[in-house]
């Protein structure tokens, strides 16, 4: 339900397996799916959050909160005074922090960010898979994915020939 | 800060959460510090189950303090993260993710490079499904427009100088590049989308020819002989003019040709489109009132030829659907005589830009019509450019070469080239002569080409339906 607080207006997150979060509206409208809700006024009451376990919203609500524009987690009284160059670079380390975490967890948070459509969110967490692409053969990334070649041989061939640029 | 200054998180629970197997429980209440905030537990109890996805989560349970936890405590807890998650816990993960088609496309659209989406599509066919589709690749050329990758501009020989810093992704295309030589008979003409139009005098005949460097098998057998002026041999005016046909079907080739008519005051323009290997006509129409003149350049934006007029401030349009003529006046304060002006195409056909550049002032101008008016986008001071201040021992500038939909602007000045970035104002020096590379111009920008090939796979006769 939403509350005030310190003249903010709170909303809650639940969670699937019973956790509810009461964070800030600006917050939770760091997604754009629940920002919709509250938008179109289907979310008077708590906000129930399908599918994202409360360990994976905890840590979507930490990004959130980390990223919302000035009253973020360093303060509103901090972004008065920081550059923007230097706040960028404060956040890109604090990201760069935030995704040390397995590949599962990060999946996880692809699939929460995808489902709360929090697009920096899902940005940062696709990249490790994007570098997995960028940087390792194909039979590594299949192994990294567990996914299997189903290519025939030849076919193969010709998608390698018709785009050798990509190859040279 | 501590934990407890800013408590606008806040979690509770007023019941166990609903686990089937309850396990030993843990007393209540306690505070949970996320992220720089910390929620309560405000009743109820809490089960070891839960209590672990907490702690898994980067959560310390701390009934009676705010803390957060040392690194060493972190690393803990990431080791029993590691153990929460089996292989095969993983591999449910991964495949959560990979196996829905709209997050894999959401993954694949942030890939940001051609060669690296070729590396993805090659992963299995249900990767090549989605990224060789139509309107896959329209939206990811929108969030990723092709890369500069360098420019060739003409020395001794044709040269390709590359734009750096390069991304690796990018890095191997660059270098190929770079290692390819043209003849030094060779001028290219035209460079679009990989397709380089050469021209050159091959056993004595002027020839014209089209290099893809980057698929070289594909390099297109030598064009025909270009269409003559129909009366006498002068024409007026007479350019090939390139246009992709996007979503990969490719490059068009068309050639302009403006001739003195038979008939008194008049000028007879033709039109042909390079077509199985054969110019074809496509457009013929006379003009009693609009002398083009060939510089600045024709440029071709959708249907559109926008050519520079003779006797006028003004750009003549050639419709070639209906073959007519209309015009359009300069800006207000742009004529041709005193002024460097080019005119560069619009990505989305609405209309063209003009760059005017006032050569002594060091002044550039971006104009774009549209809907039958001029708009100023933006007016750049040179002077003001860290990267010109004492390059100017020759006091003008010339305008090299515009990037489509006004992106940047290649400028000369003295010895020196630079690239001017116009969307993002900024202006660094891309080359520099010396008494033993002389450059003589004739830039020409090589974009990264877009999109990839994909051939049509056995299972997937689909592919080409929208």
């Amino acid at each position: 339900m939403a509350t005030r607080e310190a003249g903010k207006k709170m909303i809650m997150l639940k969670s699937p397996d019973g956790m509810e979060f009461e964070v800030e509206e600006a917050v939770a409208m760091e997604s754009q799916t629940i920002r919709k809700m509250i938008e179109d006024d289907c979310a008077d009451t708590a906000i129930l959050i399908p599918n994202i376990n409360s360990k994976i919203l905890s840590r979507v609500i930490e990004y959130c909160n980390k990223h919302v524009p000035t009253t973020g987690a360093t303060g509103a009284a901090a972004s008065d005074t920081v550059a923007p160059a230097a706040l960028a670079e404060d956040l890109k380390i604090w990201d760069a922090e935030f995704i040390k975490v397995n590949r599962a967890t990060r999946f996880d948070l692809i699939q929460a960010a995808s489902y709360l459509n929090i697009k920096g969110l899902l940005d940062l967490t696709s990249q490790t898979t994007i570098d997995t692409i960028s940087d390792n053969s194909l039979e590594e990334i299949r192994s990294f994915l567990s996914t299997k070649n189903d290519y025939l041989p030849e076919e193969e061939q010709t998608i390698r020939r018709e785009n050798q640029w990509a190859f040279q | 800060m501590t934990w407890s200054d800013q408590p606008y998180l806040k979690g509770s629970t007023g019941r166990a959460p609903p686990y089937s197997r309850q396990l030993d429980t843990v007393p209540v209440p306690v505070s949970i510090p996320v992220g720089g905030h910390r929620f309560e537990w405000s009743g109820g109890t809490l089960d070891v189950l839960t209590a672990a996805t907490l702690l898994a989560g980067g959560i310390c349970l701390t009934p009676l303090r705010f803390c957060r936890f040392s690194s060493e405590e972190e690393k803990s807890c990431m080791d029993l993260e590691l153990q929460r998650y089996t292989p095969t816990s993983m591999v449910a993960a991964v495949s959560k993710v990979l196996d829905d088609d709209d997050l894999l496309v959401e993954i694949l659209l942030r890939v940001a490079f051609p060669t690296t989406l070729v590396h993805a599509a090659l992963v299995c066919r249900r990767w090549f499904h989605h990224a060789s589709d139509r309107r896959f690749l329209r939206r990811f050329r929108k969030i990723h427009p092709p890369r500069l990758l360098g420019f060739y501009a003409f020395f001794e020989r044709a040269r390709f100088i590359p734009m750096q810093p390069q991304p690796p992704e990018l890095a191997v295309v660059v270098r190929h590049l770079a290692s390819c030589r043209f003849a030094y008979y060779i001028n290219i003409e035209d460079c679009r989308n990989g397709n380089v139009l050469t021209s050159g005098r091959q056993e004595g005949v002027w020839t014209h020819q089209v290099y893809h460097l980057l698929c070289p098998e594909r390099d297109m057998p030598i064009i025909p002989p270009l269409p003559c002026a129909e009366i006498g041999i002068y024409h007026i005016l007479a350019e090939i003019l390139s246009k992709e046909e996007g979503d990969g079907l490719g490059l068009s080739y068309f050639y302009l040709l403006v001739e003195l008519a038979k008939e008194a005051n008049k000028v007879m323009v033709r039109v042909y489109m390079l077509q199985d290997g054969a110019w074809c006509m496509l457009t013929l129409a006379t003009s009693q009132l609009h002398y083009p003149q060939p510089r600045p350049k024709p440029v071709l934006v959708h249907n559109k030829i926008y050519m520079a007029a003779a006797q006028s401030d003004d750009i003549i349009v050639l419709d070639l659907i209906d073959s007519s003529f209309s015009t359009i006046h300069l800006p207000q304060g742009v004529e041709y005589a005193s002024s460097e002006i080019m005119l560069s195409r619009t990505n989305d056909a609405s209309g063209v830009y003009l760059i005017h550049v006032r050569p002594k002032e060091f002044q550039l101008c971006v104009w774009l019509h549209k809907g039958g008016n001029w708009m100023l986008v933006d007016t750049i001071y040179l002077h003001e450019m860290h990267a010109i201040l004492g390059k100017k021992d020759h006091p003008y500038v010339r305008i090299g070469k515009v990037g489509d939909d006004a992106q940047f602007v290649f400028l000369e000045v003295s010895r020196y080239i630079f690239y001017l970035d116009i969307k993002c104002r900024t202006l660094r020096k891309v080359y520099e002569e010396t008494d033993d590379d002389r450059c003589y111009g004739g830039v020409h920008p090589f974009m990264m080409i877009w999109p990839p090939t994909f051939p049509a796979l056995k299972d997937d006769p689909e592919r080409f339906a929208f």
